[in-house]
Order: structure tokens, then C-alpha cells, then sequence
């Protein structure tokens, strides 16, 4: 057994460099940030740019209610559901509904991407901050 | 008598082959059996619909043959049949010159390009690291070419997902790769027919 | 190779050190409610402070407690709405004194110093400018038979317009007619807007520009009597105050998302105000415009985009900010040396003047 970790020495050194990274990267990615209830803002692009009409929405306008937008992608038009802090998809004409199925999100930096319209639905970075006027 | 000469192989006689080796006919037939296989094993992978919402992002054991290939075979002939696979079954599917062909396109390429660096400039590693540093890249260069397409760089957060999985497939297809390797099965033709 | 093997075991036991200690230990952590009050979004967030070995009850306690102090500073500031108690609906309606709480006695009264601090550029009697200005610029547009029309998606289209100068000139007048009279008789304290010539009309009051600081202020000073350190009250964006965070050394971390994108500031145990034309404002004609009126000329697209300050008591600093959108130079300077202001004004998503506001630019 000895000869064959002789052998694979560089291998798992490489993979466990690699395997520690993922994982902080990973657990990075997933952790609620501890952060303050923040003003946060959503940016809807198609192909990259931002859309003329809802676009640009304010969360922390909106209520514990959801309240429906619409949007036009670039193959159909699309129903964003929107409340405090939080968006998701409602409905989208695309073959395979991953965008609905993620659900609500609530944190910067987590995209809703829905390949079929070209739209990517981001919450803004707070750049780390508390609170964002 | 001549009959018989021929059908000895070059290294017994010691001769210096007068075709240069990648016309060999053998190798040739070799080569196509491997990307067929190549072939099949990725368009069943294609059809395992991905958990992620952007498209093209598959698991990769087709690249048990490329790293096989790359380790007894050499770079071009790793590159011809990683490229011909993602071209043809990119035509298979319908996807071809779409976002998830060049999406494929891109990971091929960039992960043969760091597996030819490591193996020509990291001798300590053996085909299990190569094979899994390559999957890793492989899912950047997807996930690159992804960004690109939608135009926001939001999408590479799901490489913060997609990382350990192409690291651990990655391990699996470079064990796998070791395994096949150690029955010499392609070592045996490569002398057998006399390709190098 | 004994030394490569304890070499990649160091670098395993280094990765888990560093996953731990990115995990970050915190006994703190937020308890946080939200009220819709003022037709905006009240956010508090209170922590348990250990000292106090206060138990998520008392925190729950603490923030009803809160609620009602917001609940109450509605009711009485209420302009458009009647409610059970006398409020700002009532007092605009009355032609003579009538009865009012103490609370919003208070209020009034807080709201005719800062009148007279600002030299008239906060003014509480701007109900009737306000009004216009926001029926014009939530103007929907109509066809020949008085239907809205609507976008590709169904939605209407908004077609802000600049009011009538005469309509504008007629408030105006109202407004140098007009006084708010407060008395006390007997411990009870009245209230009602009194005006010079019957035939000038009758300005009426608005609280808007100092109701949310006055309730935040109330809240905040709760928090303090009753011992936490770890709080944040946010009134709809324009009055905040700070108490502690429970980490970074206590402080906040706070940015302008459109306004001014490039710096953020740290700060704790403080108020912020901000009075800003971005989310509300309407352009026409390239220039931006909202309900934050100059009480003298009636005009409603200053010259800057919005302005932010920190300081103490913040409805003082809310009516603060809606003098400093107009007020010229002198007036803020004197402003800002009289109650110790730090203050940044900006345009364009960039920085006009920058008064000692310790502005951080972000990396």
C-alpha cells in the first residue's frame, strides 16, 4: 500500500489543496452572511444590460406580500414575484423551469439565471455594508 | 518468406518505420473505436438533464478515455478525439454552434491545455492529478464561456458548487484512467501494431 | 518522503484551522422586526446583550414596546387619514384652537423650532404644495375618452408635469397667511392653524419631513432607558439611528446603493438622516423633481440630488435635511456649526461638498 501512495504523493497533495479550497469556497458561498436587515436592490439584465422597464427594483419597498412584475425576456415574457428583500421567478416560458425551481433569494451575489430569455435577476452587492441608502 | 516479414513488427526488427506513425492504419482504426466510445459515453451523459439551470454543464467520464489516450496515446491524438467527441455529439444533440456546444467547446480546450502543462512540467503527478485539476478547469472554462453568453459574471457563482464535484470526478476518472492503463491493453497494440 | 508526508499532513490540519476560524464566534446575534407605519418600512434590529441576560421574551417585549411608539407617532402625525385620536387631519380642519395630545403638541412644537432654526427652509405648513406637486408628478396619462394608457404589458405610463405657477402661487400665499397656533390652558394643550386674511386661504400642516425622525428619536431614546447597546432603527432610509453592531468593533457599515456608489462610512452611536430624490423623484425635461418643496418659491427640483447628515436626535436631523435640500450656502453652514453636523451633499452620483462626513472610498 505504501508503494502506491509513494507513487501518488504529488496527486494528493494536489487534491487535498484542491479539496480544502472547494470546500472554503463552497462553505463561503452558503454561509448566511451576519449581516443587518439591509435595503437591498435587484438588477434584471437581459444579454448583459439592464432592462429599460423593471430593471432596477428596490426590496425593501415592498411588503411581506408579494407583489408580481412583469418582465419581457428575450424569448418570453416572464412574471417576477417580488416582497421584502427577497425575488424569484413565478413563470417563464422556458423548457426547463430551473429558474423557478430555485425559489426565492435573498442575498447578494446568488444570480437567478434563466439561459432560454438571457436574463440573469441579481441582487445588487452591498459591498459588505449594514446599510445601503 | 516476404509474407512473413511483414507481419513482423518494427521494434523486433529494429528498423526505423518508413510511414510516420500516425498514418498507421492500426492506430487509425484504434482511434476511431476510442471516439466512438468517447461519443457514446457523452451523449448518454447529455441526456442526464444538469441541476443547475445553466445548460451544458455535464459529468465528464468520457474523459476516461481522453486522459487514457493523453498518458499512452499523445497530445494530438487526446485533442482530435476530446474535440471530435464535443463536436459530434454536440451535432447528436441538436446543440451544435449553440451556448452549450461552445460551452463544451471551451471546457475541452482549456482542460487538455492544463493537463498537456502538468504532465509535460509536473512530473511528481500522475494521471490521477492531472485527470483532476483537468475536470476542475474543464467546469471553469464551461462555466466562462456561460458568463459570456448571459453577459454577467453572476454565474460564476454556481462554480463555487461545481468545483468539488469536478475535483471529485475528476479523482474518479483519473483512478479509472490508472486502472485501464495498468491492464496495458493499449500498450499491448501500441506494440502489437507498432504506433508510438 | 516521511517529509512530504507530514508536509501534506500540516497543510490538512491548516485548511481545518482555517475553516474554523472563519466560522467567526459571535454570542451575540439579531432579533429584528419590521412595522409599516408613515406609509414606509420601520426596521429595528435589537440584540440581547449579555450583560442584561436579557431573554429573547424581553427582546420581543422591547420591540412591541417599540411598534407602539411607531403606531402612536402615526396616528397623531396622520394628515390624510382620520383616526380615533386627534391628529394632524383634525387640527388642518379646525378653524378655531381644539384639543391635542401631548405627543402631538410636542411634535408641533418641535416642528415651529426647527422652522424658525432653519430660517422658514423646513416648513411645516407645506401640505397643500406638497400635494400638488405629488398629483402632478404621479400624473397617469389618458386618452381622448379619459382611459389610462398602458405599455406592452398592461401597465400605465406616467406623464409628470410641472403644476400651474398660479396654482403654485395660490399655496404659497396660503402659506405666508398661515401660522400654527399653539396654547395651554389648565394643562391641556391645543392647537390649530391660524390665518391672517379669511380671503388668503389656509395652509395646511405636513408632518412628513419630521414625523419619521421624531419616531425614530422616540425609539431610540427607548432603547437607551432601557439599557441596549446592540440596536439599529431604520425609518424608511431617511432616519436612522445607530446604537452598536455586534461586530466590528460596534460600528455599521453604510453605503449609498445609487447615490454615491464609490464610499461607504463606519459609524455607531449615532443618527443619520438623508433626504434624496432618487427613488422618488420624476424627470421631465432631464431634470429630476419630487415632493421636497422650497417654501418660498414653490420649486421642487434643487440643485442637488440629495444630501446626507449625521448627528444627534434625529427629528432634528429629519427636518435638518429637508431645510439643507434648499437652504443656500450660509444657511447649511450655520446649520451644520449650530447642531454639530457632519454633512455630504451630492449630485450625480458624485460629491458636491463633503463637511467633515468621514466618507471611506470603497476598494
Amino acid at each position: 500500500m505504501t508503494e502506491f501512495w509513494k507513487k501518488h504523493l504529488a496527486d494528493t497533495i494536489t487534491i487535498a489543496f484542491f479539496a480544502i479550497a472547494g470546500v472554503a469556497l463552497a462553505i463561503y458561498a452558503a454561509l448566511p452572511k451576519n449581516g443587518t436587515y439591509d435595503s437591498l436592490k435587484a438588477e434584471i439584465t437581459l444579454d448583459g444590460k439592464r432592462l429599460e422597464k423593471n430593471g432596477y427594483l428596490d426590496l425593501s419597498s415592498y411588503g411581506e406580500e408579494e407583489t408580481e412584475i412583469e418582465i419581457i425576456g428575450k424569448k418570453s415574457p416572464m412574471k417576477i414575484g417580488v416582497k421584502h428583500n427577497a425575488i424569484h421567478v413565478l413563470s417563464s416560458d422556458c423548457p426547463s423551469h430551473y429558474c423557478i425551481s430555485q425559489g426565492w433569494v435573498t442575498e447578494p451575489g446568488v444570480p437567478i439565471v434563466c439561459a432560454y430569455n438571457h436574463i440573469v435577476i441579481t441582487i445588487l452587492g452591498t459591498s459588505g455594508n449594514d446599510i445601503n441608502l | 518468406m516476404s509474407e512473413g516479414k511483414e507481419k513482423k513488427t518494427l521494434m523486433e526488427e529494429g528498423e526505423p518505420s518508413p510511414k510516420p506513425s500516425h498514418f498507421n492504419l492500426h492506430k487509425m482504426t484504434l482511434m476511431a473505436i476510442l471516439l466512438a466510445l468517447a461519443i457514446a459515453i457523452g451523449y448518454v451523459e447529455s441526456l442526464i438533464p444538469s441541476f443547475l439551470p445553466v445548460g451544458g454543464v455535464k459529468l465528464g467520464f468520457a474523459n476516461i478515455i481522453i486522459v487514457v489516450v493523453l498518458y499512452e496515446l499523445g497530445v494530438w491524438e487526446a485533442a482530435s478525439i476530446d474535440l471530435g467527441k464535443v463536436l459530434v455529439v454536440a451535432l447528436l444533440r441538436g446543440s451544435f454552434l449553440q451556448m452549450g456546444f461552445f460551452m463544451s467547446l471551451s471546457g475541452a480546450v482549456v482542460s487538455l491545455l492544463i493537463m498537456v502543462l502538468l504532465k509535460l512540467l509536473v512530473k511528481p503527478l500522475t494521471e490521477v492529478g492531472v485527470s483532476a485539476v483537468g475536470s476542475m478547469f474543464h467546469s471553469f472554462g464551461q462555466v466562462a464561456v456561460g458568463a459570456l453568453f448571459m453577459g454577467s459574471g453572476a454565474v460564476f457563482y454556481y462554480y463555487c458548487y461545481l468545483m468539488p464535484i469536478a475535483l471529485a470526478t475528476g479523482v474518479i476518472v483519473g483512478i479509472a484512467a490508472n486502472r485501464i492503463m495498468a491492464t496495458k491493453v493499449i500498450a499491448r497494440q501500441k506494440r502489437q501494431y507498432g504506433f508510438d | 518522503m516521511k517529509n512530504a508526508k507530514t508536509a501534506s499532513k500540516k497543510l490538512l490540519v491548516l485548511g481545518a484551522v482555517f475553516l474554523l476560524a472563519s466560522c467567526g464566534e459571535n454570542s451575540l446575534s439579531w432579533s429584528g422586526s419590521r412595522y409599516y407605519s408613515m406609509d414606509t418600512w420601520f426596521t429595528v434590529q435589537s440584540s440581547d446583550d449579555g450583560s442584561l441576560k436579557a431573554d429573547s421574551s424581553a427582546l420581543e417585549a422591547e420591540n412591541d414596546k417599540i411598534g407602539a411608539i411607531f403606531d402612536s407617532v402615526y396616528y397623531c402625525a396622520d394628515g390624510e387619514r382620520k383616526h380615533d385620536v386627534v391628529s394632524v387631519y383634525d387640527v388642518n380642519r379646525a378653524t378655531s384652537p381644539i384639543e391635542v395630545s401631548e405627543q402631538l403638541y410636542d411634535l408641533l412644537k418641535l416642528s415651529l423650532k426647527m422652522q424658525e432654526a432653519t430660517d422658514g427652509y423646513f416648513n411645516p405648513l407645506c401640505g397643500n404644495l406638497a400635494s400638488l406637486w405629488k398629483k402632478a408628478l404621479r400624473n397617469i396619462m389618458v386618452d381622448e375618452n379619459g382611459y389610462p394608457v398602458t405599455d406592452a404589458l398592461g401597465n400605465p405610463i406616467y406623464d409628470p408635469y410641472i403644476p400651474e405657477q398660479g396654482d403654485i402661487n395660490a399655496c404659497l400665499q396660503e402659506i405666508r397667511n398661515s401660522r400654527i397656533a399653539l396654547s395651554e390652558k389648565d394643562g391641556k394643550k391645543y392647537a390649530y392653524v391660524s390665518i391672517k386674511d379669511d380671503t388668503l386661504g389656509r395652509a395646511k400642516i405636513d408632518l412628513g419631513g419630521i414625523a419619521k425622525g421624531y419616531a425614530v428619536e422616540l425609539a431610540n431614546q427607548q432603547f437607551l432607558k432601557d439599557g441596549y447597546k446592540h440596536y439599529l432603527i431604520n425609518g424608511g432610509n431617511s432616519s436612522i439611528a445607530f446604537g452598536q453592531n455586534i461586530a466590528n468593533e460596534g460600528k455599521f457599515r453604510m453605503g449609498w446603493t445609487v447615490d454615491l456608489p464609490g464610499y461607504h462610512v463606519e459609524v455607531k452611536d449615532c443618527i443619520v438622516g438623508t433626504s434624496s430624490m432618487t427613488v422618488q423623484g420624476s424627470e421631465i425635461d432631464g431634470r429630476l423633481y419630487s415632493h421636497i418643496v422650497n417654501p418660498f418659491t414653490g420649486e421642487a427640483s434643487p440643485d442637488i440630488t440629495g444630501v446626507t447628515i449625521l448627528g444627534k436626535d434625529a427629528g432634528i436631523l429629519d427636518a435638518l435635511t429637508t431645510a439643507l435640500m434648499w437652504a443656500p450656502e450660509d444657511v447649511r453652514a450655520k446649520l451644520e456649526k449650530a447642531y454639530d453636523l457632519k454633512a455630504v451633499y451630492y449630485k450625480d452620483k458624485a460629491v458636491v461638498a463633503n463637511h467633515d462626513f468621514p466618507l471611506i472610498k470603497n476598494d
